[in-house]
């Protein structure tokens, strides 16, 4: 062991130019010349003439030093040199091959690049903050979890932490971010905008990279209000104009100075919500702030290093529990019972929570996919390397050493790989834009780093060594293992039976995988098919929906409700509408507004029974939406401010708490305003939260008869043909009725119903075509394996022929044996498909995911698309001619 | 007699041969070893058996340590190592089946 470690280190030195070794080789020299002298002085010769004998003897030192030299050092740089030559030149011989394993490996590479920088930037990246790991999350623990972080204790609770705590260097407070509207020279904008301390950015450690952040002293605002904001949002807005700074807009009615812009990787603390202007917090929270009741903001601080995170937070228990007893608030303890500290550096990811299956599902997929091109390139590689078998044998009998040979396998094999990486990156770079239109996830919201990150770079590298590795040690350990001499003389002796098993058995192992992908796709397909088709209780053809925002402080009142009587009026006018409605909320919009009733005749087993979902509606609400009646009568322009309160349930609510009896007439009381309101009707059930969902008892109240003064509605509109026609009209009308109306959000409603399957589409979309891909590269590697082995076998088969077999036994004979090997893959696919397929169920909607259709259907593919892959050789074995078979031997 | 020409494959052989049949040997013992079994048929440049060794030390059938000569100097000493052995086997193997068939061809002649 040690004198392989010493031969190699010899190498290693040889490399570089070996002065040692020169000098002993000289040492050798000088020795054996003496020697030599002192045998001819022995025999007579004089020390002149001995020494010359012995020179004459020895042959030239010169020579023989610079051969040494040349054997130890160059040569091993110069025999990667050469392997690389040959390995390009092997490569460009075999064209087709080539291409193929480069593309196939390509393909694998790029989809597990793409799908990891995704995975990157959802799931692990930290935060671009200074030193993340030292942030932490304040939040006060209620006995009900929730999404996102915790609210934390009310603002003065908070002002004590700032006097009294001593574990955290420094603290922050703010907002969660929503939609503000801005006023930027007259045209009004709603980006995202959060509320923030004046110490927000010097906690996070953000720089910007034009003006100044918001500082403790811009917190009193007694210069003006002063705003940041982010550098997309500068990019969007002022298109990259250096005068941003100092400009001044209007926001809720207040002149802001825009006075800095933070640096691009910046987004704020959850990166699926990017903040785009952050306010001073005492613009629009100063009341919250004095309150003490008021668990409204969130906070953040930077642990002091060496501190314990739980001493922390015991420090800030002690303090919110004093807190609690002083002002007599014991109550509160009963959601907010304790301060808990949670680690902030991964930001709050909400994408993660909500993408992390799927996104993991995909990358096992990709994973496989990959899985499969490696061993069709493996199997590409061992055909070559068995074809190939003699040029080894001539090279091992000439003298090169196998280790050579396997050095020279591998360089072959790595030069492939990383031409298939380079070209993945190049996919990747496509793939992951493509990747996130699919995901459904908004391209301006959601930055996606490029590939060229340093650790998807990483990663590549890593899949793509691994995977030369993986597909290149097979072929390249056959290779060395080549006995030359049997080799050499070309016998047919050397023929295993069932040789190529490797082969073979990689082929079941890439139709096996073939076959759970295909299943995962049909599975994926059928969900979208039902989703599609399920009856959401509205009709979604032909309807045009956007939300319209007043300015907030211009309507209030009378104004308001007159303003939405205008427009709905003057929309309903304009020729090709044939009716309108205003709205709370519309139908697959997600969000729920519940409010709490109580019905006589009804007792709630539990707090949740009381709640009841609620949409508030104009008249022609369920004409435009489709939605059907099902008794009684639905909402009239009679009943408006001065009429008796009415009220509509859906089937749900309407069976839920009046079981059998009818519900019409009776009434129903909303308990925190105290009202009661008259069932009027009963209308069909409609999904508002997502298709899959089961619907939720609903409450419609007319809209002339808000239970609160409405701020924004939707305005829908059901057109005679088309729809996206009456955009600029209605633009028009609601100009005329007020001129700062906002409208956002256009869309039609089959649209929407389009967007709330983006998730289910795109799994489906890429299931399908990993499916198809994984089939495809099966197949390629059947027909590889087959062909090669018909090959192999051309003496056999001549023989069988010569023997008066006819064309078509031999046909059979080959697909017999094809076909079991397919069967075998299939069975083996059929048990991991049968056990993994548990994982996607809650993927799944309407079919089960041992759904027997679809294994079936797959399982049929896989067999005829494996049946044409394999009879192709089966036909060229059969036009096989004896004779010539016959006389290779 | 002229120094006739050596496969430089042969060469190796024969180092490998005597290192294996006399154990740990220098440059210019192996050398002499050489040329008292082929009884001075074979007479060749005996600097080309440094190339030699050096090429089965790369190759890992032989290794080389420092040790003391005969007249107490510093010399490399040379030794054969499993693999070199194995080698050694399967060269023998070869060059016997060789002669081997070529005897039989050689008589055959004859027999005509």
């Amino acid at each position: 062991m040690i004198h392989y470690l010493r031969a190699l280190a010899a190498r290693f030195r040889g490399l570089f130019g070996d002065q040692r070794a020169d000098r002993e080789l000289d040492d050798e020299i000088e020795m054996h010349l003496r020697l030599l002298t002192e045998r001819y002085v022995r025999q007579g010769m004089t020390k002149a003439e001995a020494t010359s004998a012995a020179r004459r003897q020895f042959g030239n030192v010169t020579l023989l030093q610079e051969a040494s030299r040349e054997m130890r050092g160059i040569r091993s740089i110069e025999t990667i040199f050469q392997d690389l030559r040959y390995g390009l030149r092997m490569l460009r011989t075999h064209k087709a091959l080539t291409a193929v394993a480069v593309f196939s490996l390509a393909l694998g590479i790029g989809a597990n690049t793409a799908i990891f920088s995704l995975i990157d930037a959802v799931l692990l990246k930290m935060l671009p903050v200074e030193r993340p790991e030292q942030l932490y999350f304040i939040q006060n623990h209620r006995t009900r979890q929730q999404e996102g972080i915790d609210p934390a204790p009310p603002y003065p609770c908070y002002e004590r932490f700032l006097n009294r705590q001593q574990s955290f260097s420094d603290l922050a407070v703010f907002v969660n971010p929503f939609n503000i509207r801005v006023t930027i020279d007259g045209q009004i904008d709603e980006p995202t905008g959060q509320y923030v301390s004046g110490n927000y950015f010097s906690l996070l450690g953000i720089n910007t990279v034009l003006g100044r952040t918001l500082s403790p002293a811009d917190d009193a605002m007694t210069d003006g209000i002063m705003a940041v904001i982010s550098y997309n949002y500068w990019i969007r807005r002022f298109g990259q104009n250096p005068a941003v700074i100092g400009k001044v807009v209007q926001i809720s009615g207040k002149p802001v100075t825009i006075i800095g812009v933070t640096p691009p990787e910046f987004y704020g603390l959850d990166p699926s919500m990017a903040v785009d202007i952050s306010l001073p917090i005492r613009m629009e929270y100063a009341k919250s702030m004095a309150n003490s009741g008021a668990w409204w903001f969130r906070a953040a601080g930077r642990l002091k290093p060496g501190i314990e995170v739980e001493h922390a937070r015991v420090e800030l228990d002690t303090i919110y529990k004093t807190f609690i007893a002083d002002i007599g608030n014991s109550g509160a303890l009963k959601y907010f019972d304790r301060i808990e500290l949670a680690s902030a550096s991964k930001g709050l990811n909400t994408l993660r929570k909500q993408y992390s299956r799927p996104l993991l599902a995909l990358m096992a997929i990709v994973a496989l996919v990959l899985l499969i091109a490696c061993a069709n390139v493996a199997n590409l590689l061992l055909a070559r390397a068995t074809a190939r078998r003699k040029e080894f044998a001539v090279r091992l009998a000439l003298g090169a050493g196998r280790l050579r040979l396997l050095r020279q396998m591998l360089t072959e094999s790595l030069l492939l790989v990383s031409l298939g990486g380079l070209l993945g990156l190049l996919f990747a770079r496509r793939g992951s834009a493509v990747l996130v239109n699919l995901l459904g996830i908004e391209q301006g919201k959601f930055l996606v780093n490029p590939p060229l990150d340093y650790r998807v770079l990483l990663f590549t590298t890593a899949v793509s060594l691994l995977t030369g590795l993986l597909f290149g040690l097979a072929p390249a350990l056959q290779a060395a293992r080549i006995d030359p001499n049997p080799t050499l003389k070309d016998s047919a002796g050397t023929t295993r039976i069932g040789g190529l098993l490797v082969g073979k058995s990689l082929v079941v192992a890439q139709v096996g995988i073939s076959l759970l992908l295909l299943v995962g796709a049909g599975l994926f397909l059928r969900t979208l098919h039902n989703l599609k088709n399920v009856d959401a209780g509205f009709q979604r053809d032909g309807v045009m929906m956007m939300s319209v925002k007043p300015a907030e402080n211009v309507y209030r009142g009378t104004q308001l409700s007159s303003l939405w009587k205008d427009l709905l009026a003057r929309v309903e006018r304009l020729p090709g509408v044939r009716s309108a409605s205003l709205s709370d909320r519309i139908p697959l919009s997600g969000g729920s507004l519940g409010i709490a009733v109580k019905v006589p005749g009804f007792t709630p087993s539990s707090d949740q029974d009381r709640i009841i979902s609620l949409n508030q509606v104009s008249p022609r609400y369920f004409q435009t939406f489709g939605i059907a009646l099902l008794s009684g009568r639905v909402f009239a322009d009679s009943d408006n401010e001065t009429a008796p309160k009415v009220a509509l349930l859906n089937e749900s609510a309407a069976r839920f708490y009046f079981g059998d009896r009818n519900p019409i007439g009776e009434q129903i009381t909303i308990i925190h305003k105290i009202r009661d309101y008259q069932i009027v009707g009963v209308v069909k059930d409609s999904r508002y939260q997502k298709l899959r969902e089961p619907d939720a008892r609903m409450i419609y109240l007319p809209i002339r008869q808000p239970l609160d003064p409405l701020g924004g509605l939707a305005l829908a509109v059901r057109a005679d043909d088309r729809p996206t026609e009456l955009v600029n009209p209605i633009r028009n009308e609601a100009r005329a009725a007020g001129s700062d109306i906002l409208l956002t959000n256009i869309a039609t409603l089959s649209e929407q119903v389009d967007r709330t399957l983006a998730q289910e589409r795109s799994i489906a979309t890429l299931s399908l075509i990993f499916g198809l891909l994984a089939l495809l590269l099966a197949a390629i590697g059947l027909y590889g394996v087959m062909s090669y082995d018909v090959a192999r076998r051309t003496h056999e088969i001549g023989v069988r022929m010569a023997l008066g077999a006819s064309a078509r036994r031999v046909v059979q004979l080959v697909m017999r044996e094809t076909l079991g090997w397919v069967v075998l893959g299939v069975t083996l696919g059929l048990g991991a498909t049968l056990a993994a397929t548990r994982w996607v169920e809650s993927l799944l909607f309407g079919l089960k995911p041992r759904d027997p259709l679809t294994i079936g259907l797959a399982v049929l593919l896989l067999l005829a698309v494996a049946a044409v892959a394999g009879y192709l050789p089966a036909r060229r074995a059969a036009r096989v001619d004896p004779l010539v078979a016959l006389r290779r031997e | 007699m002229q120094k006739s020409e050596v496969l430089q494959g042969t060469l190796d052989l024969m180092a490998l041969k005597v290192l294996d049949a006399l154990g740990s040997l220098h440059g210019y013992g192996i050398a002499r070893r050489i040329e008292q079994v082929s009884e001075q048929v074979l007479q060749l440049n005996e600097g080309t058996v440094y190339t030699s060794l050096l090429r089965l030390q790369q190759r890992g059938w032989i290794v080389s340590d420092w040790g003391t000569s005969e007249n107490n100097r510093k010399a490399k000493y040379y030794s054969i190592t499993k693999s070199g052995r194995k080698q050694l086997a399967c060269e023998t193997e070869n060059w016997e089946r060789i002669a081997g068939v070529i005897g039989r061809l050689l008589r055959l002649e004859g027999q005509e």
